[in-house]
């Protein structure tokens, strides 16, 4: 295997197969969500549910401290769903950030042919250095025969020398195969990036928009369950009037209520009513 | 926990919740407090309307504007909430209907055609149910049961005004 050349279908394939396989994973979780999604007409909202989450669960553990009973069976599953989902989420846009890492640590490691060269690279790389020490052997033992005295010696000698000259010969031909190897490792580390790179982009965005939405849906109907439960129960109406608390009972009338009892003279408080005003807007 | 099942009644219940959500950007309490005036709204919870509201448009009408026309048969019964209608016998208007008044009744009880058209005697303002409730949870049974009774306390109520005037009782 002198010239190593892939045509541009069979780098198409090698890639296009590996994203299958990559994004196997996330593609059932997506598809299992999105067919819950449309066969049963669940509302995607306009809001960004997952920039809201923070104080989704900041709400829900408070209500929740005020009436545990709100959370039914029902609030407790979706709850939870979501913060699988989330954190799912989280750690996959994290995961494949670095999409450099991405194509050398799952993508080459994973093409039989890199791989198969990198075990020749070790291979050979080991027998080069069997025969440097092979080579250092016998010249250490030349240097000891400092006088040729006898017959056996002369032949020692003559011996030694050939010894050397096979392993110099041995350790070139290692050398020079090591180059070809690295080669075709480079070719291959170059030949697929572009491709790669177009490939996984494509991917890695149109997952992770899916699940983004996934989550801004299940977050939604979270938002919504928590606050239908909650205007029903008698403990939390009571702390709205006592509150003095106006509005429907829904997140935006909480999220001005916290804005209304912040002390934003307090610096870690500073960030929170940026935050919360925020939020706010986004409600609007 | 990344495929989490539910159950078709969790399912309805989230869809029903979800949809109050929408209805309220429209302003659900402006409704609710309209609709909890109307005889057919008595003794309903507010999330009991707000979920029979689910069903509820809020219509707007120039003058003489078609609010329902004679012939058809509407599963939809009709709240006037500002403004008058012309109730109208061909093109003859026989009756004009002041705010306050549920009309559209005589399609619902009898599903025959309906013989009159209603136009709009102004500007008015209306609401809109839609009487085909689909019955998803035990709660949602009982909340259309009384919706329903209410309907037919209004109307023994009607008939029973309009035979006294008539010198019948």
């Amino acid at each position: 295997m002198d010239e190593l050349i892939l045509t541009q279908d069979e780098i198409k394939k090698i890639a296009h197969d590996f994203m299958q396989e990559y994004f196997a994973e996330v593609e059932e979780i997506v598809g299992f969500h999105v067919e819950f999604i449309n066969e049963n007409g669940f509302i995607e909202p306009s809001v960004d549910y997952s920039s809201l989450r923070v104080f989704l669960d900041t709400a829900a553990n408070d209500l929740k401290s005020l009436d545990p009973g709100i959370f039914n069976s029902l609030l407790i599953k979706l709850h939870s769903d979501v913060a699988s989902l989330h954190n799912y989420f989280t750690k996959l846009t994290k995961n494949l950030q670095i999409s450099k890492v991405v194509y050398v640590r799952d993508f080459l490691e994973n093409i039989k042919l890199f791989v198969d060269l990198q075990d020749d690279m070790k291979k050979t790389d080991g027998q080069k250095g069997k025969y440097k020490s092979l080579m250092l052997q016998a010249e250490n033992q030349l240097e000891a025969m400092k006088e040729i005295k006898t017959k056996e010696d002369l032949a020692k000698q003559k011996n030694l020398k050939r010894r050397y000259a096979d392993a110099l010969h041995k350790y070139s031909e290692c050398e020079e195969e090591l180059k070809v190897i690295r080669k075709k490792l480079k070719y291959l580390e170059e030949v697929f990036q572009e491709e790669f790179f177009e490939q996984f982009e494509q991917y890695r965005d149109y997952y992770l928009s899916v699940l983004k939405r996934v989550v801004n849906v299940k977050a939604y109907y979270f938002d919504k369950l928590l606050w239908y439960n909650a205007k029903d129960s008698e403990i939390i109406r009571k702390f709205f009037k006592d509150s003095k608390i106006e509005g429907d009972y829904e997140t935006k009338t909480f999220v001005k209520y916290y804005i209304r009892n912040l002390n934003i003279d307090q610096t870690k408080e500073h960030s929170w009513h940026a935050y919360l005003t925020e939020v706010l807007r986004m409600l609007d | 926990m990344l495929f989490t099942k539910y159950s078709t009644e969790e399912i309805n219940l989230m869809l029903e919740v979800g949809k109050m959500k929408r209805f309220s950007q429209y302003d659900d309490n402006q409704f609710i407090q309209i609709a909890k005036k109307l005889p057919i709204f008595q003794n309903l919870k507010d999330s009991d309307i707000a979920s029979i509201m689910l069903n509820c448009k809020f219509l707007k009408f120039k003058n003489n504007q078609l609010i329902i026309k004679d012939g058809i048969v509407s599963s939809e019964i009709f709240y006037l909430a500002s403004g008058k209608i012309n109730i109208l016998l061909g093109e003859r208007v026989i009756k004009v209907v002041e705010a306050g008044n549920i009309f559209g009744l005589g399609s619902f009880v009898t599903k025959e055609p309906l013989e009159v058209s209603i136009t709009s005697h102004g500007s008015s303002a209306v609401m809109s149910f839609n009487t085909n409730l689909q019955v998803t949870t035990e709660s949602k049974a009982y909340t259309y049961f009384l919706f329903y009774k209410n309907i037919s306390k209004y109307l023994s109520s009607k008939i029973k005004s309009i035979s006294k005037s008539m010198g019948y009782i």
